[in-house]
This record gives structure tokens, C-alpha cells and sequence, in this order.
């Protein structure tokens, strides 16, 4: 089925159709928030309600735009959300701690070794991630996008509503801050 | 010679993510994420609920605001009276050294 007979479809409540736009797009949702989570059943929470976003705005969908761009600006968004979200639950952990409520902690995200990363890698990979997390929210998302996704600098200036030299700019500013923060991190280990 | 060493460090962490390996969705995905819409469903958020609760708060904040105001005219003869009545006079902080 052709994607524009897909979402016209999914408009007009196909459950079929539906199911074909999620078989099409969950492998690269659920790719692209473990690059924001490492972690695997946060990552799977964060894809399913990114679906659970779809069909209920799709409705409001222009064509022009792009399914893939459309579902990938979907993804970032709610994972910048989320991310905040943590964030927050991650300063409550510390007052739990501190009020010997730790029984509340368990719920607190935890980061994974990717398992996309080769094993020899897994340890560098770790660190870079950590100093991904550390980036600006959108010097993280284009860096992702192209890294984790391999998307192109225009295909990433579609997703962010951006131009392509400002695609190129967060990329090569992201790439300088995550140099001075491995170095850092060097220097220390010395 | 440390800084090269630590350059090379660098490097070779920028370049750990080349060649990474995409990642697929558990099997049965469509299946929980089916579990979810019909929760969803079940549950609707109302948000013409929230809406008035927001509203309720707000006018009954105004009313309050309007009620009991510093400018609001107060009865200060039944305010004496209540006074006296339950005995509420606050005891001055000099009320030793005036006795």
C-alpha cells in the first residue's frame, strides 16, 4: 500500500492501515529514543506513546511535510520531554535519599551499554553517550539524528524546522563541545 | 606528548558510535501498543472537567478577594462585639511593663 493511501486511511480510522504505519516506523522510533534513553523498556514506553501521538494527531497531518519527518519530529520532542521529565525525578531521588525513602528509587532510569555498539566500543561508547546527555537539546538532537539515525543534514533540517546551514552549525558545535568534555575527562584521568 | 596521547583518546571515542547497529522493536510491539490505544480509550482525559474545576477555583478565589479585601467594608462593631464576646484580644507585647 502506498504511504499517502496509508495515511489517508489512518485518517479515516483504519485499524489495518494503522497497523501498517507502526509495522513501517517502530523500528526507528524505538532506534532513535533508546540514542536519547539507553534503556530499553524506557525506550519502549517512549515509542509506544509517540504511536499513541500519531494516531491522534494524524488528523492534523499535512502531506507536505512528510510522514518519516512528521513521526521523527514526534519522537524528538516527546524525548526532549521526557528527558526533562527525568531530570526532575532525578532531583526528587536525591530528597527520597535523603529522607531514607530509597524504596522509591527503583523507578528512577538507569543507562545501558547500547547493544548496537561493537564490544570492543562499548566502553568509549558509554562515556560518549554520557557526554552526549550533557549537550544542548538541540546540538543532541542533530547529532543523534545523524549519528544514531544516519539521517542527512537536510533530512535533519526537515525534522527540526530548520535550515541546513544550521543543521551543520549544531552538528560541528556539538561535535567541539563533546571534544572539550572527553578532554576534560582525560585530563582528570591522568 | 600527554596531549597527543589524550588527542588520540578522543578520537577514537568520537569515532566508537561508526558503525553502530540499528536497533529493532520487541516483537509484539503493535500488540502493547494496541493494549495501550484501548486504555486510552477507556480513560479519556476530559478536558472540559479540568476546565471547569480551573474555572470554579478562579471565581472562588474572586469572590474571596472581593469579600474580605483590606478596602471591604467590615462591621467594626460586630467585630468589637466578637472580640469581646470570646475574649480574643491579643495581649500587647508591652502588657507587663504598662501593669
Amino acid at each position: 500500500m502506498e504511504e499517502q493511501d496509508v495515511i489517508r486511511q489512518v485518517k479515516e480510522g483504519s485499524e489495518e492501515a494503522f497497523r501498517i504505519l507502526v509495522d513501517n516506523y517502530k523500528d526507528k522510533v524505538y532506534n532513535l529514543c533508546y540514542g536519547y534513553l539507553k534503556n530499553e523498556g524506557d525506550a519502549e514506553d517512549l515509542a509506544q506513546e509517540v504511536f499513541v501521538e500519531v494516531y491522534r494527531s494524524i488528523g492534523r497531518f499535512r502531506e507536505n511535510a512528510g510522514l518519516g519527518t512528521w513521526i521523527y519530529r514526534i519522537t524528538v520532542n516527546k524525548s526532549l520531554e521526557t528527558l526533562r521529565r527525568m531530570k526532575r525525578q532525578k532531583r526528587w531521588a536525591y530528597m527520597y535519599s535523603l529522607f531514607g525513602m530509597e524504596d522509591r528509587l527503583e523507578a528512577v532510569h538507569k543507562d545501558e551499554v547500547h547493544p548496537g555498539v561493537k564490544l570492543e566500543n562499548q566502553e568509549r561508547a558509554t562515556l560518549l553517550f554520557s557526554k552526549i546527555d550533557d549537550l544542548p537539546g538541540k546540538q543532541k538532537t542533530a547529532f543523534l539524528l545523524h549519528k544514531i539515525e544516519g539521517l542527512s543534514y537536510t533530512e535533519i533540517a526537515g525534522v527540526m524546522q530548520t535550515t541546513v546551514a544550521s543543521v551543520e552549525s549544531l552538528i560541528h558545535r556539538a561535535k567541539v563541545n563533546l571534544r572539550k568534555s572527553l578532554y576534560q575527562y582525560y585530563k582528570s584521568q591522568q | 606528548m600527554m596531549d597527543k596521547h589524550v588527542d588520540e583518546e578522543i578520537e577514537k571515542t568520537l569515532e566508537s558510535l561508526d558503525g553502530i547497529e540499528r536497533l529493532q522493536a520487541k516483537p509484539y510491539f503493535y500488540t502493547r501498543l494496541q493494549t495501550r490505544l484501548d486504555r486510552a480509550a477507556a480513560n479519556p482525559f476530559h478536558w472540559q472537567w479540568a476546565l471547569a474545576g480551573m474555572l470554579l477555583i478562579l471565581a472562588l478565589n474572586t469572590v474571596a478577594y472581593i469579600k474580605f479585601w483590606p478596602g471591604s467594608t467590615v462591621d467594626e462593631y460586630a467585630m468589637d462585639q466578637l472580640v469581646v464576646e470570646y475574649n480574643l484580644e491579643w495581649p500587647s507585647l508591652y502588657s507587663d511593663v504598662d501593669e
